[in-house]
This record gives structure tokens, C-alpha cells and sequence, in this order.
């Protein structure tokens, strides 16, 4: 009994903090929001990292495109969700952010069309969306791959508007003035688009 | 006749008198062969060509002339600050002409203040007058040191291409056996008090080697090599410090 005792008395600290680390979290309010508008500029990529470019020209091995995607919170806001047993993990407090941003649309697709010769292959008006690769410090994606794989779930509202940097890996072999088109493809049908300034491939 | 009692005493029943030994001294340690290859993953070791230990010992003799002991040493190589930045310089040397180089390590300013340390078992020969002792040791043990991870993101200067190169050792942290010879030698301050002075030669066996994976991350192709560490590693160290006779 004795041993019981001596016991309890040496394992109340740890049972403390345990019930203390126990979470008393807010209930997150699921907020919803819609792919609204798109920018687009050229960037310039023969530094450390892409800078948009106002300039009339760049290398072409060192060019790209930042789509600026601007999405805007609906009215719609569901009731606060309430999750019980949301406690000690590792005697610690983890509680889900208060907000959460869900999709009304999503996207589906992300296209690149070239307004001129790109190459004997792709003269203007040709998808060139295979010679861009998708680049988020320091990976590189396809256009397919991070549609798949990037979450549209957002925590911050700050996450609301975000920039996507298209780099162009296979650049042409010749040089010259060139402009593009861009396109996001979303999941309700809209398509939203916009041509970059033209700048020549040096 | 009472006397040449005393000379009798002092001169041979004085010595070889203690049974257990406890000895502390700061021990000063310095490669012979080259271990490190000139090379970036040299900065990811926590090792250095020379460093300072601290350095307990505790003998016990069953023999007049016989004992065996066992050496604790733990010492700290360059802070694991320096050492990142020293990979840092190292990749920007080779590849700032043509790159701008990100570097990350596992080094960690966090991790244990001694990195390096060594433990021995020695077998000892003891020699002793009534002022001067001499302890010849052959000792065999380990020494452990960490290895760390370390990678580099080189983005080439007029293009989009980015290069990760990535140095994996091939455990951490790593034990290696080790072979010694000492010899302990000094003056007996008192009965229970001796100042120690020991010279040691030592040699290691690494078997250290590092993968070095170089990807193209638009392409995701790879390339590997291996990195190899001399097997064996020849040190000297000499260490100075108190003896203290228990019994």
C-alpha cells in the first residue's frame, strides 16, 4: 500500500502536465474562397532567385513567368468545428489553427501558349506548357504534378494569394522577341488568363 | 640498526605499496597521418587534426609489478558553427564561379559539448623508486567522433538549372577501434600525490566514407560517388595531470 502511495506522489508531476497538456482549442471556422484573377510578368532568373523583370530583354536560359493568383473569401462560413480529444501528444498542445480556407473551385490545369515561334515545332498559338516546369525553392514540378499535389486547403489568410513561378527549362534555340500567354483552367470552367509583356530572348 | 630499518622502508616497501590509482590530466592530442582528403566533407567531421581532452584514468595493480586500467578521454573539436561555415567556404570555392551555393549541415550548435571521445582498457607495467615512477601501458579501445550530413544547392549564374550535391556519411556517429602505447612517468609529490606526465602514440582504424550524390533536380538524374577515409589514422597525444593513490 505504502509502495502505491510513494508511486502516486512520484508520478503526480508527470499526471499534472498531462492533464494540463490536455488542449482546451477553439473551434475552427471553415472560411470558403474562389480562384478570382491572375497576373502575369516576366521574370529574370540569372541571379540567386527569379526577379520580375521590367526589362526588354533576358537570357533565354535563364527566363520565366510568376503568376500572381488572387483568391477572395466568399460569404459562405460554416459553423465553428469543435474536435473533443484534441490533446496531449507527447505531453504537448498541439490545436489546429483557428481558421480554415476551403475551395469553392480549384485548379485543374496550367497552361502556357507561345503568341510566337517558339521553335519548328511550336509556331504561335502552340501549348509550350512541356518546356516550363513549375519551381518552388529549391524543386522543380511539372504543371500536372503540382496541380495534383499542392493542397488548395489553406490555415492563413495571408496563403490566399500566392505566386507561382513557371521556369522555362528548354529554352529555343534562337533568339528573338517573345510573348505568352497563361491560363489556369478551374475546376467550375472558368478559365483564367493573361499575356506577359514581350521581351526578347538574348 | 634502527636506521638502516627506515632506509630499508623507504627504499623498497614504499614503492609498489598503492593497489588503486585515480588519475586526472588534460590531454593534448595531434594527428600524424593525414587523416582529412582536402576535401568539402572534411568540414563535416567533428574531428580535428589537433584538439585538446579532458582525460580520467583509473588503474588497480593485483602485482607488484602488474595493473591494468581503464583512460576516459572527451574533448571538443572547432564548434559546429565554424565547422558549417568551413563547408560553406569550402563548396563556394569550387563552385562560386559558375553557381550561387546554398549549404544546409547536420551540425548542430545544440549537440553535445564533447564530440570527441576515446576510451581505453590498458594493461600496465609499473616501475617505481621512492620518488620517480615509470608506468609503460598498452591500452586498446575506441574512438568516437560524429560525422554529419551536409548539402548543397548550386543555382547556375544565367539559368534556371539548380544542382543539389548531397554528402551522406555512412553511419553516425561513428566508434573506431583503436591501439595505444603509453608510457606514464613522474615524481611522487607525497605518499598519496603524484604528478604524471604520459606520452601516447595511437592509431585508428576509420573505414569512414561519405556518399556523394550530385542531382540534377530538373531532370531528378543522379550521380554517386564515394568518398573514402585512410583506414588507419596515426596520433600522438601527451597528456600531464595528478595521480592520486585510493589504497
Amino acid at each position: 500500500m505504502a509502495f502505491k502511495k510513494i508511486l502516486l506522489v512520484l508520478l503526480f508531476p508527470f499526471l499534472a502536465d498531462l492533464v494540463v497538456s490536455c488542449c482546451n482549442c477553439l473551434g475552427t471556422v471553415i472560411h470558403h474562397y474562389t480562384n478570382k484573377t491572375i497576373a502575369v510578368s516576366n521574370l529574370d532568373n540569372s541571379g540567386q532567385a527569379p526577379q520580375i523583370t521590367s526589362s526588354a530583354s533576358v537570357f533565354k536560359s535563364a527566363y520565366g513567368i510568376r503568376i500572381k493568383l488572387t483568391r477572395e473569401k466568399t460569404a459562405l462560413i460554416d459553423k465553428p468545428m469543435i474536435v473533443f480529444g484534441e490533446c496531449a501528444y507527447a505531453r504537448e498542445c498541439f490545436c489546429r489553427p483557428p481558421d480554415q480556407f476551403l475551395p469553392d473551385d480549384s485548379l485543374t490545369a496550367i497552361r502556357v501558349i507561345t503568341l510566337n515561334d517558339f521553335n519548328s515545332d511550336h509556331l504561335a498559338n502552340s501549348d509550350v506548357s512541356g518546356y516550363f516546369k513549375v519551381y518552388v525553392p529549391y524543386s522543380f514540378y511539372t504543371f500536372d504534378d503540382y496541380v495534383k499535389n499542392t493542397s488548395a486547403s489553406l490555415f492563413y489568410e495571408n496563403d490566399l494569394q500566392i505566386n507561382i513561378d513557371l521556369l522555362l527549362m528548354t529554352p529555343p534555340a534562337s533568339v528573338g522577341a517573345h510573348q505568352f500567354r497563361v491560363q489556369i483552367v478551374l475546376s467550375d470552367g472558368r478559365t483564367l488568363e493573361q499575356d506577359t509583356p514581350t521581351i526578347d530572348f538574348i | 640498526m634502527c636506521l638502516q630499518t627506515v632506509y630499508v622502508y623507504s627504499q623498497h616497501t614504499l614503492p609498489y605499496h598503492s593497489k588503486w590509482q585515480i588519475g586526472t590530466s588534460i590531454n593534448s592530442y595531434a594527428q600524424v597521418t593525414p587523416f582529412f582528403k582536402d576535401n568539402a566533407t572534411d568540414h563535416l567531421i567533428e574531428f580535428d587534426k589537433s584538439t585538446l581532452c579532458s582525460q580520467l584514468s583509473v588503474s588497480y595493480f593485483f602485482h607488484k609489478h602488474w595493473g591494468i586500467g581503464i583512460d576516459l578521454l572527451a574533448g571538443s573539436s572547432t564548434s559546429p558553427a565554424q565547422k558549417a561555415g568551413q563547408f560553406t567556404e569550402s563548396m563556394q570555392s569550387q563552385y562560386e564561379r559558375d553557381y550561387y551555393v546554398t549549404t544546409s549541415t547536420g551540425e548542430n550548435d545544440a549537440s553535445s559539448k564533447f564530440n570527441i571521445e576515446r576510451g581505453y582498457f590498458d594493461v600496465i607495467y609499473r616501475m617505481e623508486s621512492a620518488r620517480f615512477f615509470i608506468y609503460p601501458e598498452l591500452a586498446i579501445g575506441v574512438s568516437s567522433f560524429y560525422s554529419n550530413w551536409g548539402r548543397a544547392y548550386l543555382k547556375q549564374k544565367n539559368a534556371n538549372d539548380v544542382i543539389e550535391i548531397s554528402y551522406t556519411p555512412n553511419k553516425i556517429p561513428q566508434d573506431y577501434f583503436t591501439i595505444a602505447t603509453s608510457v606514464s612517468f613522474g615524481y611522487k609529490l607525497s605518499k598519496r600525490i603524484f604528478l604524471n606526465i604520459e606520452p601516447l602514440i595511437s592509431s585508428h582504424k576509420t573505414g569512414l566514407t561519405y556518399t556523394q550524390t550530385t542531382t540534377d533536380l530538373n531532370s531528378k538524374q543522379s550521380v554517386m560517388d564515394i568518398i573514402s577515409y585512410k583506414r588507419n589514422a596515426l596520433s600522438v597525444s601527451i597528456s600531464g595531470g595528478v595521480v592520486v593513490v585510493l589504497k
